[in-house]
């Protein structure tokens, strides 16, 4: 069974009288323990299928099923679907300025609504698995782009969601570090059978995954 | 989301400084005028809620003390005699032109009452005693009145319209609520040296007998013509309401406050939202995590209440300082009370939950999918 299963997706984007459809039927599914990459140049819909696939935009018609359960595409819904079958890592990071590194960590567990000491324990072993236990006390601005993604994948895997999701996550990144972020995400399949989706533009990735969708004028296809 | 918020709050502590000082400003001049307004409107009833008497009666249509008119003396046995009475005591409000020890000539204003039995007297005294009052041409002089009358001192001969007038004691409590000094004198020194109050009075001081039926009492009293029977409290507001309204005082303390409150609202809606667009990207990310809305505006609610009590601690203790200053509390009266603080609390924790509402607006309107646009 797919974890994630995305069926004849479309949205259109209108403005005015202008209508640009940026998902014109987009069908995909990604399977436990499995490494799917989203390829395709800048305006091809990715962000915005990413979006969909992320409970955080709604498509105007198709599906989506995770773990084999129809989504309620009602705005009060959304946020459950979020916290429990996602984990997202930005291209910019997206870490809170004002909060820790170990505080950053903790967000997804407060929002399960765990705290203290164990959300303390659990963003430790987290930080420890992306290598950085050692950077737990530090302010993010503190840490170089390559520790504020490894930051952001802890953060990502700390409230053990089945499906991460990854926007670019080697886009701010050097060679060496972007591939040590890849290599995580290709452990959280193999070993903690995460479905894990990363949009990238880079052909240096092609290898780790066990899929390759394309995409091009908003339709994908399995490379 | 109270961790997210403290540490949102303190993170940029130059713009949590000057929260700070909005708050702060707002609380410092809300207290200070509201404490003035109290203080003032405690100094007009003053003498008539330490009276110690339960019905004042005086000429129809008094405003005031300073504008009643006089009632003959005979008119106090008449109460006096009405059952259901227990004592009845007149009291003057007269005008002296005092000459202070250096030359100069002020006015001061006279309250004539019977020292035999102290009612309408000072309720609480410093130096001596109001018996000593017994002695013609003697005054007691209020504690917050001496700043007004510059080198008074207990035992100094004064001249009232060429009368003498011995200071023999120095009361607390009746705070002069304009710039005339208040003394006290027993009616017999007041009819003798103030103008046109020869075998009159301006009220008349009842008190109900124990046991008595207090509202037939008072119905017998009311059928006396040309006179307003009033229950102390009755009274007292009567004459609060008369300064409150019929002068500039509470609608200028009441605008004075108003711009408290608005520049403290400005200034804290201001910080809160420019903090907030600033962190616009990390609520987006917050959304897209799965927080809802009401958790993220939670996060900038505590935000504002952590705010207010931040402010109005701050606020609370300059306030209570500016309180110590000198002439503060003699001079000016400010009165602070619990129920003064408890309000002033409210308003600024509806101040500041009032900033937050356009960065609530604006978070809620953020777009989770807007992280992952560049």
């Amino acid at each position: 069974m797919s974890l994630l299963e995305a069926r004849d997706v479309y949205k259109v984007y209108r403005s005015g009288a202008e209508e640009v459809a940026a998902v014109k039927g987009a069908s995909l599914s990604i399977d436990i323990g499995e490494l799917a990459l989203l390829m395709g140049p800048s305006g091809s819909g990715k962000t915005t299928l990413l979006s969909i696939l992320g409970c955080i935009l709604r498509p105007d018609s198709g599906s989506l099923q995770l773990a084999g359960e129809d989504v309620d595409w009602r705005e009060s819904a959304l946020p459950q679907y979020r916290r429990r079958y996602f984990g997202f890592v930005y291209q910019h990071y997206n870490l809170l300025s004002a909060l820790s590194v170990r505080e950053n960590v903790m967000i997804p567990l407060m929002l399960h609504g765990h705290g203290g000491s164990l959300a303390e324990e659990l963003a430790d072993h987290a930080l420890g698995t992306v290598g950085l236990a050692p950077r737990a006390r530090y302010a993010p601005a503190k840490l170089s782009g390559g520790e504020k993604q490894r930051v952001a994948v802890a953060r990502a895997i700390v409230a053990d969601p089945p499906i991460l999701l990854a926007d670019e996550p080697t886009g701010n990144l050097d060679s060496s570090n972007g591939t040590q972020v890849i290599t995580m995400l290709r452990e959280m399949a193999t070993d903690k059978g995460k479905a894990v989706l990363v949009v990238t533009h880079d052909a240096r990735y092609v290898p780790f995954a066990d899929k390759v969708y394309k995409m091009e004028d908003g339709e994908v296809t399995l490379a | 989301m109270i961790l997210l918020a403290w540490k949102n709050l303190v993170h940029d502590r130059g713009r949590l400084a000057i929260t700070f000082v909005g708050v702060s400003f707002a609380v410092v001049l809300m207290l200070i005028q509201s404490g003035i307004y109290f203080g003032y409107m405690n100094g007009v009833s003053a003498v008539i809620d330490h009276s110690g008497a339960d019905l004042w009666i005086c000429k129809e249509k008094t405003a005031n003390a300073d504008t009643a008119l006089t009632i003959p003396k005979e008119e106090v046995l008449r109460v006096r005699s009405t059952p259901g009475i227990a004592w009845a005591e007149g009291l003057t409000h007269g005008w002296a032109s005092v000459r202070l020890p250096d030359g100069t000539n002020i006015w001061a204003q006279v309250i004539g009452f019977n020292p035999e039995t102290g009612f309408g007297g000072p309720w609480e005294m410093v130096q001596g005693s109001f018996a000593d009052l017994r002695k013609p041409g003697t005054f007691i002089v209020d504690e917050a009145s001496l700043p007004l009358m510059p080198g008074v001192r207990v035992g100094d001969k004064l001249e009232n319209w060429g009368n003498k007038m011995e200071i023999v004691g120095v009361s607390r409590g009746a705070k002069s609520y304009n710039t005339y000094p208040i003394v006290f004198t027993s009616q017999k020194t007041a009819q003798a040296q103030t103008f046109d109050l020869k075998d009159r009075v301006h009220f008349i001081m009842a008190k109900v007998e124990s046991g008595a039926d207090r509202e037939a009492t008072i119905e017998r009293l009311r059928k006396m013509r040309h006179y307003e029977v009033h229950t102390r409290d009755g009274f007292s507001g009567r004459v609060r309401s008369y300064w409150a309204t019929k002068t500039g005082i509470g609608i200028g303390i009441g605008v004075t406050m108003l711009l408290g409150f608005i520049v403290g609202l400005v200034i804290v809606a201001q910080t809160m939202y420019s903090a907030t667009v600033e962190r616009i990207r990390e609520y987006a990310t917050l959304k897209a995590m799965g927080a809802t809305n009401w958790e993220i505006c939670s996060t900038l609610l505590i935000q504002a209440i952590l705010v207010a009590l931040g402010g109005y601690g701050a606020g609370m203790v300059l306030a209570l300082l500016f309180k110590t200053l000198p002439l503060m509390d003699t001079v000016i009266a400010v009165d602070f009370d619990p129920q003064l603080f408890a309000g002033s609390f409210v308003a600024t924790l509806f101040m500041c939950l009032g900033a937050s509402v356009a960065s609530v607006a604006r978070v809620l309107r953020v777009d989770p999918a807007s992280v992952f646009r560049t």
